[in-house]
């Protein structure tokens, strides 16, 4: 049965009951206060910024049409975190085979030999990271970007602990698996790069 | 080993989480040969080297305030009304109409939402043929029309499904819990909430799970997802009882043919024996009154119903 709101006008944007908002202006505290920390958790995840920007954007659209009879047990910030969360993974899921040129870092106009090669290991690692289980790949980059602990990744997922844990392990051994032939690369590269770059200069100099 | 535990450990040691336990199982392992010492050194450097992407991006929110409100611009206004649920359910008409509208004209966002309260379920036909009894306080989204992939919608508290055949589209049932239901044709009793599910299957085979595991499920088997997924045989035989309206027990022990009515009949009975003697009841009853059923029970275990306001207090002595 539809009760009667109680409390009009404006309630603290992390209110839980969506029934106040009635104009387009009083959704904006609660868009305010939640869009940084959303886009920013949707874009460690998915590595692109538009994708993350267009997640975001629909959930927020999806509790607008929804603000009527939306029924929340848990925090506003940990339902918003959740349907951001899972619509990055579903994301994922569709487009697991579209490569995430963003991930990579730009690349100046003159590259030497050593600079391709190191666009190339990381050509490699952002392909060994999609060849993840998006659940795993969440895991492992909000571990990393994020600094989130096992504990936290968990209540955020609606995960047990104990399959963070465990998931983050199976995520790193199947790095080190798709990354065999590389791991020389990642010990070697970047000392010789400096270590070339200051023989250079000690040369020309 | 190259063990999976063993992993679990070494990512716990790079983000600083690992107990002191676990800290000195994970150096006696690497301190046993090379080889150990060398898979944690490659993976302590796929971390560094992974930790060094630059991954900043700066988010404009005013902007992206203003690309949100001029999205809201497209959805219905609402005007001042006196009455506060005036205006409510003017909006939500609204919404629904305009929702509608828009949604007719945008192919990829052609979401219905259905909910339904505390007092009705409801029968949703999908545009595949599929049918779904949607049990009181559930929501349910699917879109009008599907992708031609796969058969995705999302469920939220209990529905019975009969999914009509395709074996080339999948029929996925998403769920806030990230619990996640994949079948091609069947039928199947299903209950999600944010930290447990239940599936009762009743005819093909359903995979069940999230998205790290799942299992098949068969007829006769219910598979329950809390913190760990787990299959057994169907114990309840009147899971689907909310929409066909048959109760069965069979030597069932009457404090639980009592809680199942409470929640069947959504109303509070309880149950008070001077001694705890093994009452059982093997009946079945098909859409009738609860009052019939209760006076039905009086009568066998010489019970005697008073009622109030909490609700119906049924006192008997024994079953002997």
């Amino acid at each position: 049965m539809p009760t009667e709101p109680v409390g009009v006008g404006r309630v603290s944007p992390f209110s839980t009951d969506c029934h106040f908002i009635v104009q387009a202006e009083d959704f904006k505290p609660f868009f305010d206060a939640h869009y940084p920390e959303l886009v920013r958790k949707a874009y460690i995840i998915l590595k692109d910024a538009n994708a993350a920007e267009d997640i975001v954007q629909d959930v927020f659209l999806k509790v607008w049409q929804k603000r009527h009879d939306l029924k929340i047990t848990q925090s506003m910030r940990s339902y918003l975190m959740r349907s951001v969360i899972n619509s990055s993974l579903n994301y994922l899921d569709k487009h697991k085979r579209i490569s995430t040129p963003e991930f990579l870092p730009e690349q100046s106009q003159s590259e030497t030999d050593n600079q391709v090669a190191f666009s190339e290991l990381n050509v490699k690692l952002s392909s060994a990271l999609e060849k993840l289980s998006p659940q795993r790949q969440t895991i492992f980059s909000l571990s990393l970007y994020e600094g989130m602990s096992n504990q936290e990744i968990a209540d955020e997922m609606g995960l047990a602990k104990k399959t963070v844990d465990n998931q983050l392990g199976t995520a790193l051994k199947q790095l080190r698996e798709h990354l065999s032939d590389y791991i020389q690369l990642l010990i070697d590269l970047t000392m010789p790069a400096a270590a070339i770059l200051v023989f250079f200069l000690i040369t020309l100099g | 080993m190259e063990n999976d535990r063993i992993f679990e450990l070494i990512a716990k040691e790079l983000k600083n989480e690992a107990s002191d336990f676990e800290k000195s199982e994970l150096a006696a392992w690497r301190t046993k040969n090379d080889y150990n010492q060398s898979i944690y050194d490659d993976a302590a450097k796929i971390w560094d080297k992974y930790g060094h992407f630059p991954l900043n991006h700066n988010f404009d929110a005013g902007e992206a305030w203003q690309r949100f409100s001029s999205a809201l611009a497209n959805q219905p206004s609402e005007n001042e009304q006196p009455h506060r649920w005036l205006k409510i359910a003017a909006s939500i008409i609204l919404v629904t109409v305009a929702g509608y509208f828009i949604y007719s004209f945008q192919q990829n966002r052609d979401q219905v939402h259905v909910a339904t309260g505390s007092s009705k379920s409801e029968m949703i036909l999908l545009v595949d043929g599929s049918k779904v009894w949607l049990n009181k306080n559930s929501t349910f989204e699917y879109p009008e029309k599907f992708d031609a992939d796969t058969r995705t919608v999302s469920l939220d508290g209990e529905g019975y499904f009969e999914v009509a055949p395709n074996s080339t589209q999948p029929f996925i049932i998403f769920s806030e819990g990230g619990a996640r239901v994949e079948v091609v044709g069947t039928a199947f009793n299903y209950f999600t909430s944010a930290d447990s599910s239940a599936i009762v299957v009743t005819e093909g085979k359903v995979a069940f799970g999230n998205a790290i595991k799942n299992q098949f499920v068969t007829p006769g088997l219910t598979g329950t997802l809390t913190s760990d997924l787990s299959v057994q045989a169907t114990e309840d035989p009147n899971f689907d009882a909310w929409k066909t309206g048959v109760l069965s027990f069979n030597e069932t022990p009457l404090n639980k043919v009592i809680s199942t009515l409470s929640k069947h009949y959504d109303s509070k009975i309880v149950l008070e024996l001077e001694s705890e003697s093994a009452c059982q009841l093997s009946s079945h009853y098909d859409n009738m009154d609860l009052n019939d059923i209760l006076e039905e029970l009086q009568l066998l275990y010489n019970l005697e119903r008073s009622d109030s306001p909490e609700g119906i207090l049924l006192n008997g002595t024994s079953c002997e």
